[in-house]
């Protein structure tokens, strides 16, 4: 591999030139997870060094179990912040566990990162969905959000932990009494439920907005979800950007049926 | 034996910046119970002062008797008497293996030291190196005393031993009473990675002798180096350690290859310092992340790490701003040292207002960075009047053993505290 910059070797032990010092682009940069019936894209965007969100999306016994956390950048370690929430959660959840213990888990992980600068814990957003065929159970703390796009209804399951743009509500060491919010949600009908960090619903005037994008690519998640960074890169890409993309009833569910 | 290499540091850069700071935490464990090859050479200074007060070489002769009793069988040994040359004193020549035998000989060719002649520092670090060839792959360490200064040799030949000396042995150094010049041991103990310290009364040696030697046999490997690796075009500032003592080791780089340097660490035993290294680099643009430096331990064929030190460039003050605390915390010690030796010398000098200044700015820093031992020095020699702003008078009455503590531990430092 050679370096971006100034065209030397690279070092394949820490990804940095060996000449010029420079750091390569990391496999976090843009991340895709295509699991056919959902999937999940993160992208570092165009202004961040780094991406510092992170997802997590895995499908076990017909039920599809999603996560994705936002690194507070004001705090330090953002990028493992995020990646420890995240995988600490999916094996709660792919192993059954309810949410509360997945959230429970995350905060463990974040928690335990080393504390660098005072006052400055690595901390995180947290968002999850567990999709079954007929409900879903959202857990979130912070401003990382889910949706609901059906047929005719748009609306933002979550509520967020946030003044502003200040966080009310974390994970990690200085994080408190974390009690993560959650709620099960029983479609009526078919749909999607999208999971996403702010780099995305900060473009977004509104729940409909999101569902006149969602709508049109219902059976092809990994489109939609590449569609949907895509936008919020064209709208700047000043933030990360994660977005996942589940369909309920799923379609390889549907497919699978005579 | 294994070394651990942690990096803490700010990596975050506003645009256009060069200076790359950070502190490297080096913590070497697992020491295995089969002892290291061992050479010790003990230097007793017997110029005719150390007869007054007699009591002074009696102490010297019960410590390097401790010393001897302190060694491990089988530790490679000799004691050399140092006045305006230097002679071995046991055995008659190289070293010899400490045994029952050779410690009860030795101990009786020490009690029969007369003082006697004057001092040529210069000259009995020489013959320790002479006595240490054959022992390059052994720990070879060195304890030398003295009660004063390097009267009866040009200053140019103390300098070019200590560059001969330089990686040959570690050399820990000690001044007993008050007649002794500060700056010039710790010449030496710099020179050789090894620590200084006043004994100001000779009552105090005997322990001393037995704490040193103990220490030295406590360590495992030799000769290990620093390798410091930073990009093309970048500039090392400076590489200091920082912990437990301030020891500048900018001067010693060796270049060992494309982009990278070796500095001398010296012997390891299981224990833990911490090095300031500052880098200067070629800026990138914003948003982009450069590997400012490299650092590994290498220990024989062995190499460990590496820490990596690193610089982002961001627009973004709220990370540009912070300060490391481990950086902020060495860098007020080193100011510490600075202002205290700075602060000693203007008060010799009877320049008091400066001296004043600077002790006053010592005072401050050693309450904010909580260096209690380094306060209660600066207590003698100055009346607090507020350690928060640093406003001192200095005692019209200083004892000169004192003022020379503070000078001579003016580069310990307090570790930072983690939480």
């Amino acid at each position: 591999m050679t370096c971006t910059g100034c065209g030397s070797a690279v070092a394949p032990s820490d990804n940095f030139c060996e000449t010029c010092g420079l750091g390569q682009p990391t496999g976090r940069d843009h991340v895709e997870i295509d699991l056919g019936v959902a999937a999940g894209v993160s992208d570092r965007g165009l202004v961040h060094h780094r991406n510092e969100d992170a997802l997590a999306l895995r499908a076990a016994d017909n039920a599809v179990f999603a996560v994705v956390s936002d690194g507070v950048s004001t705090a330090d370690l953002a990028d493992e912040a995020s990646l420890a929430a995240v995988d600490a959660a999916i094996d709660v959840l792919v192993a059954g566990g309810p949410t509360v213990k997945a959230v429970a888990a995350a905060n463990s992980a974040v928690a335990e990162l080393p504390i660098r600068y005072d006052d400055t814990a690595p901390s995180c957003t947290y968002v999850s969905a567990a999709i079954t065929a007929d409900e879903v159970t959202i857990g979130w703390v912070g401003d990382s959000r889910a949706y609901w796009i059906g047929a005719e209804e748009a609306l933002v399951l979550t509520v967020d932990d946030a003044h502003g743009h200040a966080l009310t509500a974390w994970l990690g060491a200085d994080a408190g009494e974390v009690e993560p919010h959650i709620t099960t949600y029983y479609p009526a009908g078919p749909g999607v439920v999208v999971l996403c960090s702010d780099g995305l619903w900060n473009y977004l005037g509104s729940a409909d907005e999101l569902a006149d994008r969602v709508r049109p690519l219902a059976s092809q998640p990994r489109t939609a979800a590449t569609e949907l960074v895509r936008f919020a890169i064209g709208r700047g890409g000043h933030d990360n950007v994660t977005v996942v993309v589940a369909p309920l009833p799923s379609t390889s569910t549907r497919s699978d049926r005579p | 034996m294994s070394f651990q290499v942690d990096v803490y540091q700010n990596e975050y850069l506003p645009a256009g910046a060069r200076e790359v700071n950070a502190i490297v935490t080096v913590t070497a464990s697992g020491v295995t119970s089969t002892p290291t090859a061992a050479a010790e050479v003990i230097i007793i200074d017997c110029s005719g002062s150390m007869e007054y007060p007699r009591a002074k070489l009696v102490a010297a002769q019960q410590a390097t008797c401790a010393a001897i009793d302190a060694l491990r069988d089988g530790v490679a040994f000799a004691v050399v008497a140092g006045t305006d040359t230097a002679s071995t004193v046991y055995p008659s020549g190289g070293l010899v293996a400490a045994s029952q035998r050779t410690r009860r000989e030795a101990k009786a060719a020490v009690q029969r030291l007369r003082a006697g002649g004057g001092t040529a520092i210069g000259s009995w670090l020489s013959l320790a190196s002479t006595l240490f060839r054959g022992h390059e792959d052994a720990l070879r360490h060195a304890i030398l005393l003295t009660d004063g200064r390097n009267e009866h040799e040009k200053p140019a030949h103390l300098d070019q031993v200590l560059a001969e000396c330089e990686g040959r042995f570690v050399c820990d150094c000690r001044g007993v009473g008050t007649d002794w010049e500060v700056a010039e041991l710790r010449k030496v103990s710099t020179a050789l990675l090894g620590t200084v310290d006043i004994v100001a009364d000779p009552a105090g040696l005997e322990a001393d002798f037995r704490a040193m030697t103990a220490e030295a046999m406590g360590k495992a490997v030799a000769d290990v180096q620093l390798r410091l690796w930073t990009p093309q075009g970048a500039k090392v500032k400076f590489v200091k350690q920082v912990a437990p003592s301030m020891v500048d080791l900018t001067d010693k780089r060796a270049d060992t290859g494309p982009r990278h340097g070796d500095y001398p660490t010296g012997s390891w035993g299981s224990e833990s310092r911490d090095y300031h290294v500052c880098v200067e680099v070629n800026p990138a643009s914003i948003g982009d992340v450069m590997l400012a430096g490299r650092v590994s331990l290498l220990a024989g064929d062995e190499v460990f790490g590496p820490g990596m030190i690193k610089a982002v460039w961001t627009d973004d003050e709220a990370l540009s701003t912070r300060m490391s605390k481990e950086v902020a915390h060495y860098t007020g010690q080193a100011e510490l040292a600075g202002v205290i030796q700075e602060g000693m010398l203007a008060r010799r000098d009877g320049d008091l207002e400066r001296a004043t200044a600077k002790l006053g700015r010592a005072v401050k820093l050693a309450a904010e960075s909580g260096n209690a031992d380094t306060a209660a020095l600066l207590a003698k020699v100055v009346d607090v009047v507020d350690p928060v702003t640093g406003t001192v008078r200095l005692k019209a009455k200083v004892a000169e053993a004192d003022a020379m503590t503070l000078d001579t531990r003016s580069t310990k430092t307090s570790r930072v505290r983690r939480g």
